[in-house]
Formats: structure tokens, C-alpha cells, sequence
């Protein structure tokens, strides 16, 4: 199968200019569609499933009146905002991939700080030079957030400070000393729910990858797996590039639809930045419903790996 | 006890390689086989059956050919099997996956037990069993390198942590998915082999889910998108150092933590 086309038609849709439409070419509009997929029906235009995208209509049909569109059924990309990064940890012991991903998510964070401020630059030079116009260019705001779950952990999130995160997000609860998947889930939720960041980042840990999915089902969104290269569009939407079929093809896969994107990311891809020796950003500590952290999972014990 | 293991049918190798010119993919044959991980939870699926009873069914997505991996679990000695084949699934992401393999369980029965391989060798996500659970709304835990118990309503079983292996006790229903070598996967019976050719197997299309809204699966209802496909870039870059053993041992160490493959 030619999939390549394919997916490229469908990341556009058919439209039809209704009003483009009367009662000398509707026949034709109807005839040209080698798979009856177009229906008149209470006065519109119709496309049923029956449709394969083979453009026909838009080709051959009265003129103007099927379109090809970009697919702009697309996110509330300006609602969503930041980066946010999982802190991957066994026991309050964070797990080095967490540094790696602030370091990408500054990165990326910045690129759209920077366009954001391009983007308002000429606009101000048209105006007179009056210095700053009061209110900042919409994406000029585009933090690095952390969000810390477990027990007994609001000292250890600290540290973080040094990589230059702006915030960091902490549960601290005693129903989330184990990592159980249901109360980890709940927290998850309720941090994308309070805080709507556009992209987050979770290392390709055992338990990250058993975490991620969860979180992205319950948010009917993407999740695209050990990503090995993350950039950034201007309009935020993140391109995640991951080997497929061991290695031996690389994709290019976007999530243009749906927010927040997500991403998994192994550990040793990204690169940590360097441990600042000042403290930047601010701790956030979080409530939430405990009634939302139960579990039908009892941890009975825990044993360390030799070696 | 009742048992439904996922599997899934994936090509016979991973060789294949994209056209630079035309960004098409190059499939080198046709020959494809049962996901190898998926071995694993099977053979899982029927040990428990062994000790405790019960049965074991099987269900897969995939083009009708696929019906193939069923009839091979069949061999093996799977109670059951059914397929859900529909050209709506065509271009399914692991979200739309997740939901039409959760929606066909839902239409298959009630399950103590949803077992799934750690992950396939094509798509190498690992992320369908955990979403398929957050789907049926159940628990699930993944990296199950051992069974410790059955018990009345739950299974004890080690998650493999990374640093640490935690024990944990899961009610059912949950879901499980299994690492390699939890278990050596049995070879197909000969006797089995030579009746699972006649042995019906069920197909699952997409009006008979309860959730039949086309617009939830397929390229429809993926939020990912394969923009592009590419050959991986290869790396041409080589260097030459002379020295002493010593000198030389010290200098490939550094590099290699350099490079993070230490």
C-alpha cells in the first residue's frame, strides 16, 4: 500500500460550498463520484463514509464547489501553553531522564519565545518606536513546568530548581508512596486539567511508559513513543521523530489535533543542561481529592535489584 | 478463570527500508508472523489455565489475514479466538487501536484476566495494554517479570521498577502486560495443528462494537499523524587514533561516555 499518499490526503479534508451549489450542477456534483459518496439530502451536500479521497469530485466536478482543505479541525493551540515534564522517580529518587527532558523542553520552550518575539517585532516597528505596546505577543509566555508526584518528596523537588524550570508542580500524598497506576493517573489529570500545558514530556522508564499511555487515553490524545528528536512548530505543534521497524525507518509524526501532545522520551538521548548553582523558578504544592487516589492495587512489597 | 490474551500479527522482519526518492516504504516480502512478545503472554495465559482452570481466548486486529495468528494460538491452545477486521480500522493510531480492541472485549464478555506482550516488534510503542485498560476503566500493571499467586479475586505479581522490583497484588479485572522469558512459550501441538484449520474463528467488524462511531477509529480517529517517513541518516563520520594500548583504552573509554553509550 502506498501509505505516504494516503496519509497526506488525509491530513486535509473535503469541503463543499454549499451555496455554490443549485439545481443545474448538483447532478453532475452527484454523477462524478465513482463511489456514491455524495448525497443530497435535506437541502445539503452530504459526504458519507463511502468517500475514499480519490478527489474526483474536487478534479472533475462543477467548479469551486468541492474543496481541498487544510484539516483545521484542529486544537485550541492558544489555551494550551508550556512544556510540561514528568519526574520520573523510584521513591523520591528522581531519575536523571528528568533533567534530559527539561533541557529539551527549554529548548523548545525557547524557540517559541523567540518566534513570539520576532513575530512582534515589525508590528512595534510600524507603530512608533514607544517602547514595549503593553500587551506581550500571545506566546511570548511559554514555561518549563514540572509535575512531581510520590510521598515525602516536597524537599527532593528542590533540586529541580537548579535546571531552570519555572514551575514545579508537587502532590505530595501518602496514596502515591507506591507507584499504583490509578491515583498516579488521577494526579496526572489533574495537573493537565489545572495547569493545560501543550506538550508534556515523560521519560522511557518502565513506569513512564506504563504512565504515559494511561494519561494520553484518558485525554483521547497522542502519545508518540521514545522519541529520539523533538522540535517545535511556531503554531506549538510538537514534531516527534522516532525510529519504527527496529531502526530501519525514521517517522515524522504530529499531533495537530488534540492537545496536550505527549511524548516519551529514553533515557541518554537528550542532553541534561548544566546544574546551576542558584535556584530559579518556584515550588507549587498541590491538593487533591483523596477520593480520587484509590487503588485496587496493594503493593505488599518492594525489593532492591542486585547490582 | 478467564483469560483473553492480545495478540498481533507483524511482519516476518524488521529489514525493510524507505525509498529516499519517493518516501515509500519498501516491504522486502509478504511472510509475517504471531508479534514474538505476544508468545509470552500467551504461554502465560495457559499455564494459569493449567493450574486454575478456566479458558483462554484470543483476539487480534488486522486485515483478514491476520486471521492467521489466531489459528496459530489455536496450535498452542488457546480456547477461542476472534479477529476485529474492518477497512474503518485502516491507519489506526495507538489510540484508535486501544479503543476498538477495548470495544471488542467488551463484546467478547467478562474477563478476569486481559493479558498482553510488552510490546510488538513493529510499532515497539508499548503503549496499547496500558491503554486498552484506562479504556475498560481497570487496572492495569505492565512489566510483569513474574506470577507470584492466583488468589480467589487477584493475582500477586513482580513489576519490574528499573532499580527496584515491586510485588503487588492486583484485584481483578485487571490488566497484565508480561516481559520476555516469564516463561518459555510452548512449540505448536502437531495434533492441534492438524484441527485448527478447520476451527472457526470469530470476526468482529466495526458496526458490531457498542461504540460504532466511525469518526472514534481509523485515520479518523487518530490524534497522531505519520507526516513523513524517512531513511535513517547514516553515520559517516570515522576517526583514526594512534597510540599505546593504554593511551588508546582511556581515549575510546572517554569516547564512549561522550557518545552515552556508557
Amino acid at each position: 500500500m502506498i501509505w505516504k499518499e494516503r496519509l497526506e490526503i488525509f491530513m486535509k479534508r473535503l469541503i463543499c460550498h454549499q451555496e455554490k451549489v443549485n439545481e443545474a450542477n448538483r447532478e453532475q456534483l452527484i454523477a462524478v463520484c465513482p463511489f456514491h459518496a455524495i448525497e443530497y439530502n435535506n437541502g445539503v451536500i452530504e459526504i458519507s463514509a463511502g468517500c475514499k479521497m480519490c478527489m474526483l469530485c474536487v478534479k472533475n466536478g462543477p467548479e469551486g464547489v468541492m474543496e481541498l482543505a487544510e484539516d483545521e479541525s484542529a486544537a485550541d493551540r492558544d489555551s494550551w501553553r508550556g512544556i510540561a515534564v514528568y519526574v520520573d522517580h523510584t521513591y523520591g529518587e528522581i531519575h536523571p531522564v528528568t533533567m534530559e527532558l527539561i533541557g529539551k523542553a527549554k529548548e523548545l520552550a525557547d524557540t517559541i519565545k523567540a518566534s513570539a518575539a520576532k513575530a512582534k517585532e515589525p508590528a512595534d516597528k510600524a507603530k512608533e518606536p514607544a517602547g514595549p505596546t503593553g500587551k506581550p505577543a500571545a506566546l511570548a509566555d511559554f514555561p518549563v513546568y514540572c509535575v512531581f508526584m510520590g510521598h515525602g518528596i516536597v524537599k527532593k523537588a528542590e533540586e529541580l530548581l537548579h535546571y531552570g524550570v519555572d514551575e514545579v508542580f508537587v502532590y505530595d500524598e501518602e496514596e502515591l508512596a507506591d507507584f499504583r497506576i490509578e491515583p498516579y493517573t488521577a494526579v496526572f489529570e489533574d495537573f493537565i486539567r489545572k495547569v493545560r500545558p501543550s506538550s508534556v514530556l515523560v521519560g522511557a522508564t518502565t513506569t513512564g511508559r506504563s504512565l504515559a499511555p494511561r494519561v494520553a487515553a484518558r485525554f483521547r490524545t497522542g502519545l508518540t513513543a521514545d522519541c529520539t528528536k523533538l522540535e517545535i512548530k511556531d503554531n506549538t505543534d510538537l514534531v516527534q521523530i522516532r525510529p519504527a521497524f527496529g531502526g530501519n525507518i525514521m517517522a515524522r509524526i504530529l499531533c495537530t489535533k488534540t492537545r496536550p501532545q505527549m511524548a516519551t522520551v529514553r533515557y541518554k538521548v537528550m542532553n541534561a543542561p548544566e546544574r546551576s548553582p542558584e535556584r530559579n523558578g518556584k515550588i507549587t504544592l498541590c491538593d487533591i481529592d483523596k477520593a480520587k487516589l484509590t487503588s485496587r492495587i496493594h503493593v505488599l512489597k518492594v525489593t532492591q535489584k542486585p547490582g | 478463570m478467564e483469560i483473553l490474551v492480545c495478540i498481533k500479527q507483524v511482519p516476518g522482519t524488521t529489514k525493510v527500508e524507505v525509498d529516499p526518492e519517493t518516501g515509500v516504504l519498501k516491504r522486502a516480502g509478504v511472510d509475517s508472523k504471531m508479534n514474538p512478545y505476544d508468545l509470552y503472554a500467551l504461554e502465560t495465559a495457559l499455564r494459569l489455565k493449567e493450574r486454575h482452570g478456566g479458558t483462554v481466548r484470543v483476539l487480534s486486529m488486522g486485515p483478514p489475514q491476520a486471521a492467521e495468528v489466531i489459528r496459530e494460538a489455536y496450535m498452542m491452545g488457546a480456547d477461542d479466538g476472534a479477529l476485529i477486521t474492518d477497512g474503518g480500522f485502516a491507519g489506526s493510531d495507538v489510540l484508535a487501536t486501544s479503543r476498538a480492541l477495548s470495544e471488542g472485549i467488551k463484546k467478547l464478555g467478562a474477563f478476569d484476566l486481559i493479558l498482553c506482550g510488552k510490546q510488538t516488534t513493529d510499532g515497539d510503542t508499548a503503549q496499547v495494554g496500558p491503554e486498552i485498560a484506562e479504556f475498560l476503566d481497570i487496572p492495569h500493571v505492565a512489566n510483569i517479570i513474574r506470577m507470584v499467586e492466583i488468589r480467589e479475586k487477584s493475582a500477586v505479581v513482580e513489576m519490574d521498577m528499573g532499580s527496584v522490583v515491586q510485588t503487588a497484588e492486583v484485584s481483578f479485572p485487571c490488566l497484565l502486560t508480561v516481559e520476555k522469558d516469564i516463561f518459555q512459550p510452548r512449540l505448536p501441538s502437531y495434533r492441534r495443528k492438524k484441527s485448527a484449520g478447520e476451527r472457526e474463528i470469530r470476526t468482529i467488524s466495526l458496526k458490531d462494537l457498542g461504540d460504532a462511531d466511525e469518526r472514534n477509529y481509523g485515520l479518523n480517529g487518530s490524534p497522531t499523524q505519520v507526516e513523513r517517513i524517512f531513511p535513517p541518516e547514516a553515520g559517516g563520520s570515522r576517526e583514526i587514533w594512534t597510540g599505546t594500548g593504554e593511551e588508546l583504552s582511556l581515549k575510546m573509554a572517554e569516547k564512549l561516555r561522550q557518545l552515552k553509550f556508557i
